[in-house]
């Protein structure tokens, strides 16, 4: 007889604020009040597990996977979160694709964008079609260069930075299509300003992340926005 | 479904916690005229070019003209106002508005009063007290500060700063390394025993500016945790020597980071103090009568041994002591940089050391991972081309389960906006056998 050790199973770290902590702490309104929380494995490469077979890469990951300092620019700090589903069954989960060919954004030409949450139907019940299928999606432009038409609600701007967050809701699919959003990105003529930002054909390159609300899937593309004629 | 989990009120809880650092002076910040850093403020005027001094210097970690030195303590002297050194200084008088007035031998008397009276103010509530030593009256004898006995008289006054003291000192953690007597070397005497020196007050070759190299010892607040009292300064105990410690050479206020060292006590007070300093001197001189160097206006030389008899001026005082002579004659910034410059000698040895205390406030949020929740990724990484998970060998196995890998906390409010993060060391396993908790601690 004897007893457990669950003493490994408790551990301890310390957290910094992040900049939005910060500000908010900073507002002394109340507004900095920690509610939830969420784990992250944005260092972890898991394609280490199909080629070594699961319990050598498993080690492999343990001892051979270097964690990165914390860092508190919030949007940069877990940007590949956990999730947790009620089925403990799924072999396949959906990704988030582009469905659209991306034009050089001008400011007659807005670009319409539509992404499509895919999953080979064949590997999921329809219960689990359910469980995976979004039904809002968060999508964060660069608000100096892009702003976006057809969301629901208004743009919540990120700390510190430029960044605009709009939620889009997410239309149901069928076949390998759960669910599909469209928005439409349209040009800001102020960012002309930021000519250090332009290359020589008066052209800006911007990243939009789109993020599904429930699942956490994400996909990041570049988009172009011309500025001179 | 989801990548969040709320909070109970349960896995909140704030808890109070300190840290300790510990604070390192070598003897070269504090003698280095680099790392001392000097403010000008006053000046006298009237006769001869004038004076110039501090009001107190401030020591730096290295070269203050740098953007990276830190400022480490402040270091000042003061009298006490019915000391003898002050009542007894030539043309001491107290005019009707209160106002001391002094001959024009002594320089910045007021000042030396003032900051006394300034640091009793704040430290002890009341700028008419008295720092005290001794085991019953310390330390302001319970405001009376009639009684000369243990009563600090010369004070030098330690300020840290607050980089460097943080919330408070910690007790028994203070010792300085000080050289109780000033050079006895050079000159005619360079063979005059320390005892001597000390005993006599005779003679020896200049050391206002030369540095120590007898009489060190440790000035440590031995004691401190079973005798220590509560004042309007907060939390204050004795500084004793090292070597004996009956005998006590000054207070340390733990809360306020500020040290009261007895210069009578930390140095040998009837010490003969020989060397050109600042005063109030409308002419240059030989500091031999007809011969030897050329004393500037401005300048004088206390403890002249060359006296009247050898053509010496009058005023030289040839057997000027550290207390009283030098403490009134000489300007703040001359004893400071005797004091400073000397008597902590010059080398790479710890001159001070003690340890700070940070108070922190921190709320710990306990994270619970149960069996079921979180056991899939959104890590590009977690899935193949095909939309596949990775961690699955065997699609047509049922008992294969998803795990993931654990690398970072995140805590969000209510906005789903993320107010703090912390990370783990390595990454940790999480399947649908592990309960994990993760506790993360933030600190204010």
């Amino acid at each position: 007889m004897g007893f457990l050790d669950h003493s490994t199973n408790n551990i301890i770290i310390d957290a910094v604020l992040t900049d939005r902590g910060r500000e908010l702490l900073a507002a002394n309104d109340g507004s900095f009040r920690v509610v939830r929380y969420a784990f992250g494995d944005d260092e972890v490469d898991y394609s280490i597990i199909k080629k070594f077979g699961r319990t050598i890469g498993k080690e492999k990951i343990e001892k051979n996977t270097p964690v990165f300092e914390a860092q508190t620019v919030a949007s940069l700090a877990l940007r590949y979160p956990i999730v947790s589903y009620s089925d403990p069954n799924l072999i396949a989960l959906p990704t988030l694709a582009l469905d659209s060919t991306l034009a050089t954004i001008e400011q007659s030409k807005p670009l319409r964008v539509q992404l499509q949450q895919n999953i080979d139907s064949d590997k999921i019940t329809d219960r689990q079609r359910l469980l995976l299928q979004e039904t809002m999606m968060q999508v964060a432009v660069d608000g100096r260069f892009l702003r976006l038409s057809g969301a629901r609600s208004r743009a919540r701007k990120e700390p510190f930075g430029f960044g605009l967050v709009y939620d889009v809701p997410a239309r149901q699919g069928a076949g390998n299509v759960l669910s599909q959003i469209a928005f439409t990105l349209n040009y800001v003529g102020t960012g002309s300003r930021y000519t250090q930002l332009q290359d020589s054909t008066g052209v800006v390159k911007t990243t939009v992340k789109v993020t599904g609300n429930s699942t956490g899937i994400s996909q990041t593309f570049e988009a172009s926005v011309k500025y001179t004629t | 479904m989801g990548t969040f989990k709320n909070f109970t009120a349960a896995d909140i809880k704030a808890s109070p916690s300190s840290l300790n650092q510990l604070i390192d002076v070598i003897q070269e910040d504090i003698s280095g005229s680099l790392t001392r850093r000097k403010y000008e403020v006053f000046v006298t005027g009237g006769i001869g070019p004038g004076i110039t001094s501090s009001l107190f210097q401030t020591v730096y970690d290295q070269d203050f003209t740098l953007q990276t030195a830190n400022p480490v303590f402040d270091l000042t002297v003061g009298l006490f106002q019915n000391g003898t050194t002050v009542t007894e200084a030539p043309g001491y008088q107290v005019a009707a508005t209160g106002k001391l007035l002094f001959a024009s031998q002594s320089v910045m008397m007021r000042e030396k009063v003032d900051n006394y009276k300034q640091f009793a103010s704040f430290l002890l509530g009341n700028s008419d007290s008295a720092f005290y030593l001794g085991s019953s009256a310390y330390p302001d004898n319970s405001g009376v500060s009639t009684s000369a006995t243990d009563r600090i008289d010369e004070a030098l006054f330690v300020n840290w700063k607050r980089l460097f003291a943080r919330d408070r000192l910690r007790k028994e953690t203070f010792a300085m390394r000080f050289y109780t007597s000033a050079s006895i070397s050079g000159g005619d005497f360079e063979n005059v025993g320390a005892s001597y020196a000390e005993s006599l007050t005779n003679t020896t070759a200049s050391n206002v500016n030369t540095v120590s190299e007898e009489g060190v010892e440790i000035f440590a607040d031995i004691g401190a945790n079973t005798d220590s009292r509560r004042v309007t300064g907060g939390d204050v105990a004795r500084i004793k020597k090292a070597s004996n410690t009956n005998i006590d050479v000054g207070l340390l206020f733990y809360d306020y980071g500020i040290a009261v060292f007895d210069l009578a006590k930390v140095c040998w007070e009837d010490q003969h103090i020989s060397g050109t300093i600042g005063a109030m001197n409308d002419s240059a001189f030989l500091h031999n009568g007809t011969a030897g160097n050329s004393i500037p206006a401005g300048q004088t030389v206390i403890g002249n041994r060359n006296g009247t008899n050898n053509g010496g001026r009058a005023d030289s005082n040839p057997k000027a002591k550290f207390i009283p002579d030098f403490m009134v004659s000489a300007s703040i910034d001359t004893i400071v940089d005797h004091i400073g410059g000397t008597r902590f000698s010059s080398g790479t040895l710890t001159a001070m050391a003690f340890q700070n205390q940070t108070n922190i406030q921190s709320s710990i949020y306990f994270c619970r991972a149960a069996p079921g929740e979180f056991n899939y990724s959104t890590n590009p990484t977690y899935l193949d081309a095909n939309g596949n998970l990775q961690v699955i060998e065997d699609q047509t196995d049922p008992t294969e389960r998803s795990f993931t890998f654990f690398t970072t906390v995140g805590l969000y409010n209510a906005n789903n906006e993320l107010m703090a993060v912390g990370k783990l060391s390595r990454p940790v396993e999480k399947n649908d056998e592990k309960d994990l908790n993760v506790r993360v601690r933030l600190d204010f």
